[in-house]
């Protein structure tokens, strides 16, 4: 059974509990343990919301109407929505069914306001986690109305299963794939496959965040995720609980101590625990990240065309990179055009350092010949670029080796990419 | 205008601020443990950082003390007011969702009806121990007094301040008057904020921009003009644009 928090924001005090048991009914049938928290004021929900920062509540129930004369379920929407404190909300509102508006205000009128409700609170969560959710009417018979309201609900869960998955930053997921039998050379038959199954891991995550972001907190997450157990679902919220403690952890190594070690340990990487060929990706993703900036600032250096603005730049990087500097000076040495070097101390050889290879870029279809071009579909085309952006981003951010197994993924569904794209893959933006 | 953040802050941020000019406030500064900064500071934006985006200083403010040791009236003490919610906006990563108690120090004497400004402006029938997120105290008061009040004070954010000022009848009026697009919704508005703040004009100084005692006379010479004469189709834009010059925004 898998724990789910819940939180029933209703004024209601004689809906309140049968919306509590219908959701607790429904939830466990999906297979939920759900603990469930009430608010019947727009105060004690605005405060419960701002408390769920950092623990978010997986449900959220969110009357519209909470009888405040000035605040209503919008306003608490945009303390959720401010603290992050609901995964998914469900916006019960009567104005869909309340007869009596049309009567009191006449249908234009009426429909203006269902929109601008719809309006107001899509502007203010995600659309893709907030449903907004008519009550039975008023007029309708109590038996009637608790049958409607349970049918609603069950369709609310549904949604949330639905979208619950979209949630993970990184979690496990098994895989199930047809894999054909091989049959030995000269022998003739039917094709045979079989079912085989393999854990996968899925990787959910904003790329404009690694760039984005000032201190590129997402790319030191995703660097943690990456060295962590592959069979653990990581939320969000727990993925950046661990940014802080991160950044405090900072110590300078103390002397015969590695300070490479003490570099990545200060990051929450346990790097003691990797092996060799762990520490090497690690190492040359992290130089990546800041690597292309650095090899560009020397050489404007080295020609001594280094403006003040860029040789803070440079030394603000050189901080940065802390003691895989010399590594990474070593690695532009050995790039420039007319030097060319033996491997390093950190076993990085020239071939590996060219750019490419640091990228880790290996096949690359989205780099077509010219007479390719004009014979892909507009969907291959759209695809291509798209793919392009990503595997781009997820280079530039020391990723490489991720990008290769995208690009190791499409390349195996066997989709006629230059006419169909392989389908299912969801672009997140 | 920018103004630039304090260095201490980014290390140390405040809990409480206290923003006035003179002895009064510089000494409740050291007293409380807190930075003193000048209202003109707080008129400023804050200084962007050099990656980009506002340090966010403020995240655990706690208390904000607005002195007025300078005989400020309540349409500067509001001018404060929203100034200092600008900066917690920018600089607080909960924005207007940050809660913060409020106290403003009044002086000994002087305009006994500055109270009730102060809650007309913040859209409160009156401030006392039991209004959420402000409170007031003057400066014949003890430490201690002032100390305690300050403590009472239920901190609050900014969406029910908001919230209040757009249920509030006054606010309202003020706001139809300039929406108001046609001569005769013009003349209706006028006569409903007439209505409004019969008896106690003078209030609307506090929604006026600075200078806000001048503006709001001619605010108040007009009003009494339209009530009794209504509104020429021909003089609409000239009125539209002179309300624009002496309302604040919102």
């Amino acid at each position: 059974m898998i724990p789910l928090r819940i939180l029933i924001i209703e004024d209601d005090e004689a809906l309140l509990p049968i919306l509590e048991e219908a959701y607790r009914v429904v939830f466990e049938c999906h297979g939920y343990t759900p603990v469930i928290e009430r608010a019947v004021t727009v105060d004690e929900a605005r405060s419960l919301a701002k408390a769920g920062k950092g623990q978010p509540y997986d449900f959220v129930s969110l009357d519209v109407n909470l009888g405040h004369r000035q605040l209503t379920g919008i306003d608490v929407l945009d303390t959720l929505k401010r603290f992050r404190s609901a995964w998914m909300v469900a916006l019960l509102t009567g104005v869909e069914t309340d007869s009596t508006l049309d009567k009191t205000v006449g249908r234009a009128k009426g429909d203006d306001l269902r929109k601008q409700l719809r309006r107001d609170a899509y502007a203010r969560f995600p659309a893709e986690r907030l449903l907004v959710v008519e009550k039975p009417a008023p007029t309708t018979p109590k038996k009637e109305a608790a049958v409607l309201l349970a049918n609603r609900i069950e369709q609310i869960a549904l949604v949330f299963m639905e979208v619950g998955r979209l949630r993970y930053v990184f979690r496990p997921i098994d895989v199930t794939s047809l894999e054909r039998v091989p049959q030995p050379k000269g022998q003739k038959g039917k094709r045979t496959f079989i079912e085989t199954s393999a854990l996968h891991w899925q990787i959910r995550f904003d790329c404009g965040e690694i760039r984005t972001l000032p201190n590129l907190s997402g790319f030191k997450t995703l660097h943690y995720l990456l060295s962590r157990d592959r069979s653990i679902s990581v939320t969000p919220e727990e993925a950046l609980a661990i940014e802080p403690k991160a950044e405090r952890a900072a110590t300078k190594p103390k002397p015969g101590e590695d300070p490479v070690a003490t570099y990545f340990e200060a990051q929450g990487i346990a790097w003691r625990e990797l092996n060799q060929a762990e520490q090497d990706k690690l190492i040359r993703a992290a130089l990546s990240l800041k690597f292309n900036r650095y090899r560009e600032l020397r050489g404007f250096q080295d020609e001594e065309d280094i403006s003040t603005s860029e040789e803070s730049e440079l030394n603000r990087i050189l901080r940065e990179l802390g003691p895989l500097a010399d590594a990474a000076e070593i690695a532009y040495q050995r790039m420039k055009p007319t030097e060319r070097g033996d491997s390093d101390a950190w076993g990085i050889n020239p071939s590996v350092l060219a750019q490419n290879d640091l990228h880790g870029g290996g096949a690359n279809y989205d780099q077509l010949g010219d007479d390719r071009r004009g014979k892909d579909s507009p969907a291959a085309q759209l695809f291509r670029a798209r793919m392009k952006r990503v595997k781009d981003c997820l280079r530039e951010n020391g990723f490489a080796e991720m990008a290769q197994h995208l690009e190791d993924y499409v390349m195996s569904t066997g989709a006629n990419w230059s006419y169909n794209p392989p389908e299912g893959v969801e672009w997140t933006t | 205008m920018t103004a630039k953040i304090y260095e201490e802050w980014l290390s140390d941020p405040p809990r409480t601020i206290v923003v006035g000019k003179r002895a009064y406030a510089s000494s409740l500064a050291f007293v409380l443990g807190a930075p003193l900064i000048n209202a003109s500071v707080l008129f400023a934006e804050p200084e962007v950082s050099d990656e980009g985006g506002f340090p966010l200083v403020l995240r655990e403010l706690e208390r904000v003390v607005f002195v007025s040791d300078t005989n400020e009236t309540a349409a500067d003490l509001l001018r404060w007011h929203e100034a200092g919610w600008r900066w917690i906006e920018k600089l607080s990563p909960d924005g207007e969702q940050h809660e913060v108690s409020i106290l403003f120090v009044l002086p000994n004497g002087g305009d006994r009806n500055l109270p009730d400004a102060l809650a007309l402006g913040l859209g409160l029938e009156k401030i006392d121990p039991t209004t959420p997120g402000h409170g007031i105290a003057r400066m014949g008061d003890s430490l201690g007094t002032l100390c305690a009040t300050l403590a009472a004070i239920h901190p609050s954010d900014l969406p029910p301040l908001r919230a209040r000022k757009a249920g509030d009848i006054r606010h309202a009026a003020l706001r139809s008057l300039q929406n108001a697009n046609t001569p005769e919704n013009l003349t209706a508005a006028a006569q409903s904020v007439a209505e409004c703040f019969h008896g106690h004009e003078y209030h609307l100084d506090l929604f006026c921009q600075q200078p806000s005692h001048r503006n709001g006379n001619q605010l108040r010479q007009w009003l009494r003009e339209v009530v009794t004469g209504g509104v020429a189709p021909d003089k609409l834009e000239d009125i539209k644009s002179n309300l624009a010059n002496w309302l604040q925004n919102g």
